[in-house]
């Protein structure tokens, strides 16, 4: 039999009881009796001494066979007999068996198998099929670990055949994950859900397009195999992997879309790339890209554009998701930068503001700014020339520009300072260059305990950083914008941005890549924010959900496996809803929109373990239960022939 | 009841006896019904001058009851049984037996030899001794001769009888149903005894398998009774396996010798089973059988072999009726 091997040779010692039962059969037996009327007429039937032999030749009768044939079965069993082949369907597995299924969750898993063939047919489909035969060679003391990759990994595991049975039942409904699958992580991983006593085996379900570092495989105690789902089509593919949008350098009220086309494929392909506005086409592009090349296509948006979207027009790839992207624009007063300007006299001052990305300035005179009360929708609120009492001042960081002399106590007046003592390293000096600013007449403000002096004159600060008597964080600036000439400095503008830089941490992506996460840092008076992914599934954060970052807070979320728009709502402590912002998710990217299977994959993925010689094991099936059952058989026999005997016996009137 | 008298009026029939036959293993009631038309023969005997000369179906005044019969005109009314009459409101008479002198004598043979059986689905060969006996009597019983049983080899149980009459046959079938086995004897010297103890000659019917007896002892013992005036009959019951030795080894290989325990001495001898051994058998045991039935015949005494797969009715009962001992 090829592949018959015995797992515990030693109970083959058992195949002594052969020659034993040749050899009880070879002794002659106690003669049987059987009563008869009368013995006279038999005396001459007498058997001579001579023919009592005590050791004769073994009787080859069915009782004889059957039961050399149960010592040599019994051996067998004893020896625990395996068989890769023979009988290995009617056997068991010597030993329990860990399946470790690491399935592709990524965005390139949504491609079509076969445009042609199968045009609805995606590679996540056939991995639910390749899914459904792992789990149906387990058997009952198996265990399954499913680790499903995407924006995260999802874990399922299965100890039971029950179990088994209600985990494929999941995983043949369970919607695509998306984003990027980090295989790296889910090895780790699987390093740590070795179970010892079992034989652990990891398959790998992917298309392939995805990369491995060969030094994690082969850490790993256990055989990996790499259940490949082979594009049995092409896997020609066109996506638009980066959209992006920055302020027109020479036209500051428009913006500049940029796109870059990449076209993953071994032959030069064409296309049309139509680009929209406020989903109002403005452009179409023809681009031809050789294998493996891209563009970047350049777009000057109208002026008001709040989204824009590239798409390509005319492409029939494997995966049409990544043929389109999208990307909020700056301008868009719901996401921007809030900022109130308090002045009786508007300066250059507000221009800076204006020119800030993002912003949106409100400009109120001191009088409407006391009417309405504190600001509480602002992101910043910059006073020019006053600054308002305590009582109102603004729950807000402030930028205090030119307060005058109430301010803060005045220890001179500096006539025309120049700056003398700089902190060249702090933010707020970032590319500013104070070389020939003049400051005009200013004050010496006395600064209190916990201010920080940024630039300082002879007598005083010029700029330093203070906190309010309500805690908010406050940029100072002395001098008269006016009165000095740095308004027509370039490093102006430069200063403004970063003392709102300083003031307001806001980060609010325009666009991200399936599977990047998402990270928001929230205006500083939302105290909770509702998070609407494509599904239209609202994920609700208070402040103890989110991360305190400074004054605000910081939101994170990492399931951004679907490609479309997310919706961000934040509110404040009255439940008042202070803004929404739109978030693009677009499907290309670099890694996933590239369908090709890596062709180092397999490389990499060799363990630390010889899988041939371990699948060769975990193939192998226990036969003993059928050698037992085989003996029981033999047995039932032996009983059968044995009762026939003994009724012939007793109708012979013969005794026990 | 009416019921109750019902009954009793059906009992009254004459042709009927008086008390309802009890089924028995030994006799079957269709057996006993066939067994009624026939008579027991038996020519040597001589007969008496008793009134009524035939047998049976006479009736007479003697003090011996024998039966009822209903009431004609002209019997007795001294012969009236009252007491009947008060119960059943039918007048019947008492009929007395007319002795006879054929007296058949059945010796029984209960050694343990004849307890054997070679299969569980043939009888022993002592329970078709005792059918033939019962068959005997009953015949007997119904035709008013006499009876008497005597099972050798058991010195503790009487013999029974003589009996006569319609109405012993119960106590005749309970008897032989509930008689044992014995120690072993020979039938020669039975016999001997039974010559000194009985002298009025009759039928000797002798049911035995005879292994413990030699055929000129038995021959010289039969001639004494014949010679006296006896009518001998011998039936030889014998099993299927005692002449086919075959039989006895049944499930046993040739290869592995054999202990034969004999039934009634305890002897043993071991053999190896096989045709050698079954054609030694046949040697020995068929020169002593035809020795056996010449002997027997030359002293007089009628033969007959019977083996135990043989059904009474009709097979035995035919033999018996070739022989000329039933009619």
């Amino acid at each position: 039999m090829s592949g018959l091997s015995f797992l515990a040779p030693v109970g083959l010692i058992a195949l002594i009881g052969v020659p034993l039962i040749v050899l009880l059969y070879m002794r002659t037996t106690t003669p049987g009796t059987r009563k008869v009327p009368a013995t006279r007429f038999w005396m001459q039937a007498v058997t001579p001494p001579s023919d009592t032999r005590r050791f004769r030749p073994p009787p080859i009768t069915p009782l004889f066979l059957i039961h050399l044939a149960v010592a040599v079965l019994l051996a067998v069993a004893l020896a625990r007999p395996a068989s890769a082949s023979f009988l290995s369907d009617f056997g068991s597995r010597t030993q329990p068996k860990h399946l470790i299924l690491v399935v592709d969750g990524s965005t390139s898993m949504s491609a079509i198998v076969d445009t042609v063939r199968s045009p609805t047919l995606t590679r996540f489909q056939v991995a639910r099929e390749r899914i459904d035969a792992q789990l149906g060679d387990l058997q009952n003391g198996d265990i399954v670990t499913v680790l499903l990759l995407g924006t995260q990994i999802q874990t399922f595991q299965a100890s039971d055949t029950v179990g088994i049975a209600d985990l494929n039942e999941t995983l043949q409904d369970i919607a695509l994950p998306g984003g990027r699958a980090d295989f790296n992580a889910a090895l780790r991983l699987c390093q740590d859900l070795l179970l010892p006593g079992m034989d652990d085996e990891i398959v790998l379900i992917t298309d392939g397009a995805t990369a491995v570092d060969p030094a994690i495989s082969a850490r790993i105690a256990a055989p990996i195999t790499m259940d490949l789902i082979a594009n049995t089509g092409v896997t020609d593919n066109l996506a638009i992997t980066e959209i992006s949008a920055r302020g027109a350098a020479d036209d500051p009220g428009r913006q500049d879309l940029f796109l870059r086309v990449v076209n993953f494929s071994g032959t030069t392909a064409t296309t049309t790339v139509a680009i929209s506005a406020d989903s109002r086409e403005i452009s179409t592009i023809d681009i031809s890209l050789e294998p493996g090349g891209s563009r970047l296509i350049t777009q000057r948006m109208p002026a008001g554009s709040q989204r824009a979207q590239g798409r390509l027009t005319n492409s029939t790839d494997a995966q049409p998701a990544d043929d389109e992207a999208s990307l909020t624009l700056a301008g868009d007063g719901a996401s921007g930068l809030r900022v109130t300007y308090v002045s009786d006299a508007p300066s250059d001052l507000l221009r800076a503001l204006q020119a800030l990305p993002d912003a949106q300035v409100t400009v109120l005179t001191v009088g409407q700014y006391l009417a309405t009360e504190a600001d509480t929708r602002a992101d910043l609120v910059v006073f020019e020339g006053s600054v308002p009492e305590q009582l109102a001042l603004p729950r807000t960081p402030m930028l205090i520009v030119n307060p005058g002399a109430d301010f803060a106590p005045v220890l001179s007046i500096m006539a025309n300072p120049t700056p003398v003592r700089v902190v060249a390293q702090s933010p707020l000096l970032a590319g500013v260059d104070l070389a020939g600013v003049t400051f005009g007449q200013t004050p010496a403000y006395q600064m209190a305990a916990g201010d920080s002096e940024i630039v300082g004159g002879e007598d005083g600060p010029l700029l330093y950083q203070s906190t309010s008597s309500n805690g908010q964080p406050i940029v100072v600036m002395p001098f008269d914008v006016n009165l000095s000439n740095f308004p027509q400095r370039v490093s102006f503008p430069i200063l403004i941005a970063n003392a709102v830089s300083s003031l307001v941490a806001r980060s609010m992506p325009a666009s991200l890549a399936v599977g990047d996460p998402l990270v928001v840092t929230l205006r500083v008076a939302t105290t909770s924010a509702t998070l609407i992914d494509t599904n239209m599934r609202s994920h609700t954060f208070a402040l103890d959900d989110l991360t305190p970052l400074g004054l605000t807070h910081q939101l994170t979320w990492t399931d951004t496996g679907q490609q479309g728009l997310y919706q961000l709502q934040e509110f404040d402590a009255a439940g008042a809803q202070l803004a929404t912002s739109l978030i693009s998710v677009n499907a290309g990217q670099v890694q996933e929109s590239n369908l090709a299977p890596n062709p180092l994959l397999g490389q990499s993925l060799v363990s630390g373990v010889d899988s041939s010689q371990t699948s060769a094991i975990q193939e192998r099936m226990d036969l003993w239960p059928i050698a037992l059952l085989a003996v029981l058989g033999l047995l039932g026999l032996d009983w059968l022939i044995s009762l026939r005997n003994q009724r012939r016996l007793s109708a012979a009137g013969a005794t026990a | 009841m009416p019921a109750l008298l019902n009954r009793w009026r059906k009992k009254a029939d004459p042709d009927t006896p008086p008390i309802a036959m009890r089924e028995d293993a030994l006799l079957s009631p269709a057996l006993m019904a066939s067994l009624q038309q026939m008579r027991i023969y038996a020519p040597r005997v001589q007969r008496g001058t008793f009134a009524g000369e035939h047998r049976s179906r006479r009736r007479g005044a003697s003090p011996e009851f024998a039966d009822f019969k209903s009431y004609s005109p002209g019997d007795d009314i001294r012969r009236v049984d009252w007491n009947l009459y008060a119960r059943l409101d039918t007048l019947f008479v008492r009929v007395s037996e007319v002795t006879t002198d054929l007296t058949v004598h059945v010796v029984l043979d209960s050694s343990p030899s004849m307890g054997w059986r070679s299969s569980p689905g043939l009888v022993t060969k002592e329970h078709y001794g005792k059918q033939l006996a019962a068959v005997v009597s009953y015949i007997t019983l119904w035709h008013f001769d006499r009876i008497r049983v005597s099972p050798f080899a058991t010195a503790n149980v009487r013999p029974l009888g003589p009996l006569t009459g319609r109405t012993r046959v119960n106590e005749m079938l309970d008897y032989l149903s509930r008689s044992g086995y014995g120690e072993a004897t020979s039938v020669a010297e039975i016999l001997f005894r039974f010559g000194h103890l009985v002298a009025q000659p009759g039928l000797l019917i002798i049911l035995s398998d005879l292994l413990s007896d030699d055929p000129e002892p038995l021959a010289e013992q039969v001639r004494s009774l014949v010679s006296r005036g006896w009518d001998v009959l011998v039936v030889q019951v014998l099993d299927p396996a005692e002449q086919q030795p075959d039989l006895v080894f049944a499930g046993a290989t040739s290869q592995e010798p054999v202990t034969l325990l004999d039934s009634e001495s305890g002897a043993q001898v071991l053999m190896m089973p096989g045709d050698t051994s079954s054609d030694a058998y046949r040697a020995a045991f068929d020169p002593w059988q035809a020795e056996m039935r010449k002997a027997l015949g030359r002293a007089g005494a009628h033969w007959l072999t019977l083996t135990t797969e043989m059904p009474l009715e009709p097979t035995a009962l035919h033999l018996l009726h070739e022989i000329g001992i039933l009619s």
